[in-house]
């Protein structure tokens, strides 16, 4: 069993703070060496997806950010493969490589971390 | 039993008060309670709050409550700054023209988050989406 720490993104990219302020404790994480894995879910799969025109909303961009992952070791990157389809989003799509988590794996994946943060 | 409740819920939310409720009693019962307040969940934290007088003021509680057991109110400070919250310190850095943090509430940074989160044995949520 994994003793990774597990953050959910479920909100698009600039759909209040959340998505940024679970980054930013990710990161937080990750630079204490805790080796976290982050899920991309629901509505969270567009914070994936480039281009984002986060300038026109007075924000920082969430998916350059994202880009910084790699920076902090963080290599767990997931996401819900139906949460993609229902959306008919593909993984072509998305500027982060990400793997992909069926529904039937789910459980089992969820499982394997010693503790979920999904704000 | 070390309880670190990561509150998100803003005071609107019926999450709130239940991280509330939970602290109250995990206290009573002699376990050790840490409350993170992060996301829309630093409102509580704000001192000018000033609810209808039918209503509770769930910031008040939380100050008894901290008092009468010695624990820490915990205030992620990026939270709280980019949602108009700030002690005298921070608003003199930031050149803001007052400060509202309420008495007993200590903004701190993601670091004790995840400090708290690595010491906890449970962790709650309390999300307010």
């Amino acid at each position: 069993m994994s003793q990774a720490p597990l953050f959910i993104q479920h909100q698009a990219p600039y759909a209040g703070y959340n998505a940024q302020e679970t980054l930013d404790a990710l990161l937080v994480m990750a630079a204490f060496g805790q080796n976290p894995s982050v899920l991309f879910q629901g509505d969270g799969v567009w914070q994936l997806v480039g281009t984002q025109e986060a300038t026109a909303l007075g924000r920082a961009s969430v998916l350059a950010q994202l880009h910084a992952l790699s920076l902090y070791d963080v290599e767990n990157v997931f996401v819900d493969f139906d949460s993609l389809i229902q959306r008919q989003l593909s993984l072509d799509d998305l500027a982060i490589t990400a793997k992909a988590i069926s529904h039937s794996e789910m459980a089992k994946f969820i499982n394997q971390h010693t503790f979920i943060i999904r704000l | 039993m070390i309880f670190v409740l990561l509150i998100t819920a803003p005071v609107s939310h019926s999450n709130a008060w239940h991280s509330y409720y939970f602290a109250q009693a995990a206290l009573k019962q002699g376990h050790t309670v840490r409350t993170f307040f992060y996301g829309d969940g630093v409102q509580v934290a704000n001192c000018l709050l000033s609810p209808a007088q039918d209503a509770l003021n769930l910031s008040q509680l939380w100050q008894k409550l901290a008092q009468e057991y010695q624990f820490e109110l915990a205030v992620c400070v990026a939270a709280a700054l980019r949602r108009g919250i700030t002690d005298a310190d921070n608003a003199k850095r930031h050149q803001l023209q007052g400060h509202n943090l309420a008495q007993g509430f200590n903004l701190t940074g993601l670091g004790t988050l995840t400090e708290w989160l690595l010491s906890a044995d449970r962790t709650f949520s309390f999300v307010g989406s």
